[in-house]
């Protein structure tokens, strides 16, 4: 009948499996120490003397008492254990000496949007104004950090770059203090930093945030020459620290420096044009909120904000090393290193946008990212991690404040964040942390 | 082409009657709805073309079907349409990219003569065309009712094996998946027909939704790796007859419509599907890379963009697309002034459903079209006359290509636009010593 039977089978044009590739080839993700031996003699933790005015004890909200009494109230003699210290900063100089000024550090580390300085918490940073802390801290740097810093940089410069709108999501980077503050490195490049850093360290605190404050040294330099060349419409990356709820289970050996994150309102973010929210957890064992931020993720959606997790550890190594050249102050230096990629290949990265919807993805914008990508897209080798935000009672539930003064606020619930301590005469003559003054001998009940 | 002009399309008399035809019909058990809302779903008489017509419609379809190749390349090349023209949604740029755009194993290319003597083709059901059981079985069934003529249709079958076959490779094909709304009853004629052909190459057939997608033996959907299931059997190849747009997010295409009941989408199938078949598991045919040839818009590419595309896709647009044009470049004024002479569809409608024919359609229902389109998501077709037939019906001749290359006709004819309402009729061929 038709000339079909006198022709090719098949269309010459037809190829079952068509092997296209993208233009150019190239498109193309402590336990506390023991118990230190208290010295006596301190005016502040002198155990109180028989013939003094009469003890009393009393419950005090930590940083209060570290502020009025010294960070590392009742550990005065004890050594700050700071793992990774180095001498160096990110850019290889001495610069972070400049950031022991806590004016310095604030100024670094102040998002430079105005819109988004209100979420900056300087707390953390403001303990540097003790001396006896500032002579003790120094950058730190090691392995962990540069895995968190690689991930910041691949959100930051393979997925975002890749999107259209992302000022409409707010990041919530959730990770120890170190890891949090590494990525956030990562990240400056392409978004507005906020760290929400609310407490000081202390020698035996259950929070090391002391090691937050060295990492914050370490980047200090960097974050601040980055955040300099932000556009007006980057998005904001929150950075938490993901220990402020570390187990507080003896109130004999820890000191509670523990606190709350502080995350803007619903209709503040609304009003930013933000309308979702991307939480970085540090890997799959947590794929909810902590227990802090129950109540207003909860709140996020019933204000039909979407909000996803994303465990930062689904950002996975490449097998294959790529050199790259990296700006020290002694000039450029070329460095081999490994790209992290969402499931750990090219051909999944961009699988990320398929499990997080909300950023709009413009494969167009791919040769943005410098990825080498040769295929078609794969999904990475674990699922989309199922979450939204349910309500669960928590020990912070219902302690929500309205943050109606245009910040951020929060309250804690009673026995968090706080310390017990004996006075007489208006000072502190003991610190049940670490058994200081009178409580090392004792506890009266 | 002269030979365009040289042959109308005559219909020969059919001595039996319908309800002969009907219990004919059902013994099938392929098809077993003769009467549509109590109307019969068939013409007995069929449509007799000569061989050259025949020649002509399958050169017609074949260089549209080449053409919807290039929109693919065109749109490989320039990632950007995607979001810029298309406006896909995540998971329809999921399907492209992952799919690298390869868009075909069978289609449909639907044909009209025109009162002018051409032959234009309105659209291409690229993604999951029906009609094959009707084309096949009401051809074999009144074959001998219209004397010598030929069955263009016998070859149907082994064709479309052998474009599975050399879709899935050297690799046997042991069981094939065939996925589909298995809610709905419209193409269950089709589903039977392939679980026929298959059957009797001595391929395995497991039917199923989407939803019954899996891993592994427990056809765990929610688990990673292993052998793609369907209802728990592992599957070769799937034979996927459920939209694209179905699988990604449903969006409104009205500014007053509801939403829909359930509009995320499939996101663990989808993923499932496309993961099994980057891997090399599972071959899927039609690959999702349809999810832009069945899109309108790209008959608009084709006419803003010209100048993408080679002198051979030019000379098929010119010959054989409408004018088209997407709704956001064209002033609604003018839509409204010139409402015969425009037929409005939207991106992924289909036939009947979301196409709007200007000169059937009454002036208020069109300017209230006109009002709640939403514009990036429609296009506007130029309205072309169509040669009617003797009784005034409009002959509609859907040919079907595999492989790319014409297989199969299928012809229904309808007073206005062709909807599922159309009736269905044989499709001869004349042999060529009687023209």
């Amino acid at each position: 009948m038709s000339e079909t039977n006198e022709k090719e089978t098949f269309a010459s044009w037809w190829q079952p499996l068509t092997r296209r590739e993208f233009a150019g080839g190239t498109l193309a993700v402590a336990a506390v120490a023991a118990v230190a031996t208290t010295q006596a003699g301190c005016c502040l933790c002198s155990p109180s003397k028989p013939e003094g005015p009469p003890e009393s004890e009393s419950v005090e909200d930590s940083l209060s008492l570290q502020k009025a009494n010294g960070w590392n109230i009742g550990q005065e003699d004890k050594a700050l254990v700071l793992p990774g210290l180095t001498d160096a900063d990110s850019k290889g100089g001495q610069g972070w000496r400049t950031y022991l000024s806590p004016d310095a550090l604030v100024a670094a580390l102040t998002p430079a949007a105005a819109e988004f300085q209100p979420y900056f918490v300087p707390t953390l940073v403001q303990a540097l104004g003790q001396a006896t802390l500032a002579t003790k801290m120094g950058p730190t740097y090691d392995e962990s950090m540069k895995e968190a810093y690689a991930r910041g940089e691949s959100i930051g410069k393979t997925l975002l770059p890749a999107t259209e709108k992302a000022n409409t999501t707010l990041i919530v980077v959730d990770l120890p203090g170190r890891l949090a503050v590494a990525m956030g490195a990562g990240l400056a490049e392409t978004a507005h930093l906020a760290f929400t850093f609310d407490n000081w360290p202390h020698p035996i605190g259950v929070v090391k945030s002391h090691e937050a404050l060295g990492a914050l040294l370490y980047y200090a330099g960097e974050i601040s020459e980055k955040k300099a060349k932000l556009g007006a419409d980057a998005p904001l990356a929150m950075i938490l620290d993901g220990s402020r709820l570390s187990p507080f289970t003896n109130p004999d050996t820890q000191f509670d420096n523990r606190y709350v994150a502080k995350l803007p309102e619903p209709g503040q973010l609304k009003a930013k044009g933000i309308k979702n929210i991307l939480y970085v957890t540090p890997d799959r064992t947590q794929e909810r909120e902590l227990d802090d931020l129950n109540d207003l993720f909860v709140d996020y959606k019933k204000a039909d904000m979407q909000v996803a997790v994303m465990p930062a550890a689904d950002l996975q190594r490449s097998a294959e090393p790529e050199k790259r050249t990296i700006q020290t102050d002694a000039g450029p230096r070329e460095v081999v290193e490994y790209r992290y990629y969402y499931g750990g290949y090219p051909h999944t990265h961009f699988y990320f946008f398929t499990y997080y919807p909300f950023w709009v993805y413009r494969p167009a914008y791919m040769m943005r990212t410098g990825i080498i990508y040769r295929g078609a897209m794969r999904p990475p080798m674990f699922a989309r991690p199922m979450y939204s935000p349910v309500a669960r009672p928590t020990a912070f539930s219902g302690y929500r404040m309205a943050a109606a003064r245009g910040g951020v606020g929060r309250a804690r619930p009673s026995g968090f964040g706080r310390t017990s301590v004996r006075t007489s005469g208006g000072r502190v003559t003991g610190v049940r942390a670490g058994g200081s003054g009178s409580f090392g001998r004792g506890y009266s009940g | 082409m002269a030979l365009e002009k040289t042959l109308a399309v005559r219909y020969s008399s059919a001595r039996m009657t319908y309800e002969e035809f009907a219990a004919e019909l059902m013994r099938t058990r392929v098809l077993s709805d003769p009467w549509l809302d109590g109307a019969e779903r068939f013409r007995l008489s069929g449509l007799v073309l000569p061989a050259e017509r025949v020649a002509a419609l399958a050169t017609a379809a074949e260089a549209v079907g080449a053409l919807l190749e290039e929109i693919a390349e065109v749109v490989w090349r320039e990632p950007a349409l995607l979001d810029d023209y298309y406006h896909l949604t995540p998971y329809q740029k999921l399907m492209w990219l992952s799919a690298r755009g390869a868009w075909h194993g069978i289609a449909r290319a639907d044909l009209f003569e025109t009162e002018g003597g051409g032959i234009a083709c309105c659209e291409v059901n690229s993604d999951t065309p029906s009609g094959q059981a009707e084309a096949v079985l009401l051809n074999r069934l009144l074959l001998g009712e219209h004397g010598p003529v030929e069955d263009p249709n016998t070859g149907f079958r082994d064709r479309f094996l052998d474009m599975l076959r050399t879709a899935h490779g050297a690799r046997p094909i042991r069981r094939v998946g065939i996925v589909y709304p298995t809610e709905l009853t419209e193409d269950l004629s089709m589903i039977a027909l392939y679980r026929d052909w298959l059957g009797a190459a001595g391929i395995d057939v497991v039917l199923g939704s989407p939803f019954n997608l899996g891993w592994g033996l427990g056809g765990n959907l929610a688990a990673r790796g292993g052998q793609l299931t369907l209802l728990g059997e592992p599957v070769d190849l799937v034979l996927r007859h459920y939209k694209t747009d179905w699988w990604g997010e449903r969006l409104p295409v009205w500014f007053d419509q509801e939403p829909y009941p359930e509009p995320e989408a499939l996101h663990q199938p989808l993923t499932c599907l496309l993961q099994a078949s980057e891997r090399g598991d599972v071959t899927v045919v039609n690959p999702f890379g349809a999810v832009i040839t069945q899109n309108k818009l790209s008959y608009a590419l084709c006419h803003e963009e010209k100048h993408r595309f080679s002198p051979r896709a030019r000379d098929a647009i010119d010959r054989y697309l409408p004018e088209t044009r997407r709704f956001v470049t064209l002033d609604r004024a003018r839509l409204a002034a010139e409402r015969t002479a425009w037929v409005l569809k939207s991106d992924y409608g289909c036939e009947g459903a979301e196409t709007l024919v200007g000169a059937f359609t009454a002036e208020k229902e069109w300017l209230d079209a006109l009002e709640m389109a939403i514009p990036s998501r429609w296009v506007a077709q130029r309205f072309f006359r169509v040669a009617p037939d003797g009784d005034g019906t409009l002959p509609n001749i859907g040919v079907f290509l595999v492989g790319g290359t014409a297989a199969a006709y299928f012809t229904r004819l309808a007073k206005g636009p062709t909807s599922y309402g159309a009736q269905t009729a044989p499709t001869y061929v004349r042999p060529q010593f009687e023209a």
